[in-house]
């Protein structure tokens, strides 16, 4: 009688344990923020040990390849792109938006990765201030990593604006640097130029690409 | 009789005077009885130097509203800054908004660059891309002391 009592006992309290433990697990996933920050820092230290590798290839074409792709999976090229287009945006039809984009990965890749090739980035350090997470809005997670880089006694603010859609990994789709938005300067450039038509904005950036 | 009529000229004058003025200091004071069909938008800054309330906002140059407020974020430790738009004025969420400053020495204004996403801040949004007003003593100071100057 008393083990026909018992026995239900222990495992109703046995469930509710196994119950709490699992209601603790689902309440403390790790913050969105934090799982972006991880994941800037694994990028940017596989892009220095790339460049710091003395098998590190010194084929031009090579190393912008490899850049190129490194660059496709840390940047969201697609928001970045729309970020810098601003309005003109809208005015785009779906294979030239796919034109720009590409062009334009093209461009930030050439411009920005490129150059690192051969550079002494031996006493770079890169300390990672604040994490800034902005309201999440329709499946889409933001978040501001500030950060600043330092090579000797020179030092500036960079901070990664950083996005995830869905189930897509973290990527950066806007840097600023000593506070100024590298797309709100693109944005501001394509704004001057009032007449130019989406065809013209992408022959021209093909050109600036392929020079 | 001639004083009676002297004294309604007067009366007169004064009231038409009184009228004016007050219209006068209510247009230049831009002050409106009837309230316009305005939205509020907020950003926050990492520094609003110069910004007053009241001064404008702008698209190409054109007003669009006002400063309503700025006060500071107690827990982040930025500026706040809360903006009137008119409300024929439709914004993307993407929309970028600057503290700029008009000529060299001019008030600061808020520019606002429209974006291309088929999204449109409502009342009470927070506008995410924003840029602070350019601190040109601390771009002096990092040209002067530059480690790698000659």
């Amino acid at each position: 009688m008393v083990l026909k009592i018992f026995i239900p006992f222990v495992c109703f309290v046995l469930g509710l344990f196994q119950a709490s433990i699992g209601l603790a697990n689902d309440a403390d996933p790790i913050p969105f923020e934090i799982e972006a920050l991880d994941h800037l820092k694994l990028s940017v230290d596989q892009i220095l040990a790339t460049i710091q590798d003395p098998k590190f290839t010194q084929d031009p074409d090579e190393q912008e390849q490899i850049f190129y792709t490194r660059a496709m999976e840390l940047f969201d090229f697609k928001t970045f792109s729309m970020l810098s287009l601003g309005r003109k945006f809208k005015f785009f039809t779906k294979d030239q938006k796919e034109s720009f984009v590409y062009y334009f990965s093209k461009l930030i890749s050439q411009t920005y990765f490129t150059q690192l090739a051969g550079k002494d980035v031996q006493n770079v350090t890169i300390q990672y201030m604040e994490n800034r997470p902005l309201k999440p809005k329709k499946n889409m997670f933001r978040t501001d990593i500030l950060t600043q880089i330092s090579q000797g006694e020179k030092q500036i603010q960079v901070t990664y604006r950083m996005i995830k859609k869905k189930t897509r990994d973290w990527k950066i789709y806007d840097i600023k640097v000593a506070g100024v938005s590298m797309a709100a300067n693109y944005r501001e450039q394509y704004r001057q130029k009032l007449s130019q038509t989406p065809e013209a904005i992408i022959i021209e950036l093909r050109e600036k690409v392929e020079k | 009789m001639n004083r009676r009529k002297i004294e309604i000229y007067v009366g007169l004058f004064v009231i038409i005077g009184v009228i004016t003025m007050g219209y006068l200091i209510l247009a230049i004071g831009e002050v409106s009885f009837f309230p316009k069909n305005q939205y509020l938008l907020h950003g926050y800054f990492a520094s609003a130097t110069g910004l007053k309330q009241g001064a404008r906002v702008e698209i190409a140059g054109v007003e669009i509203g006002t400063v309503s407020s700025i006060c500071i974020d107690k827990e982040r430790l930025v500026a706040k800054v809360v903006f009137r738009i008119n409300g024929d004025m439709e914004l993307s969420d993407d929309s970028i908004v600057s503290v700029k400053t008009a000529g060299i020495i001019g008030q600061k204004y808020i520019d606002i660059s429209p974006g291309g996403s088929d999204d449109i801040l409502e009342d009470g949004d927070e506008i995410d891309n924003t840029e602070s007003s350019l601190d040109i003593e601390s771009l002096v100071r990092k040209f002067i002391f530059a480690p790698d100057k000659p």
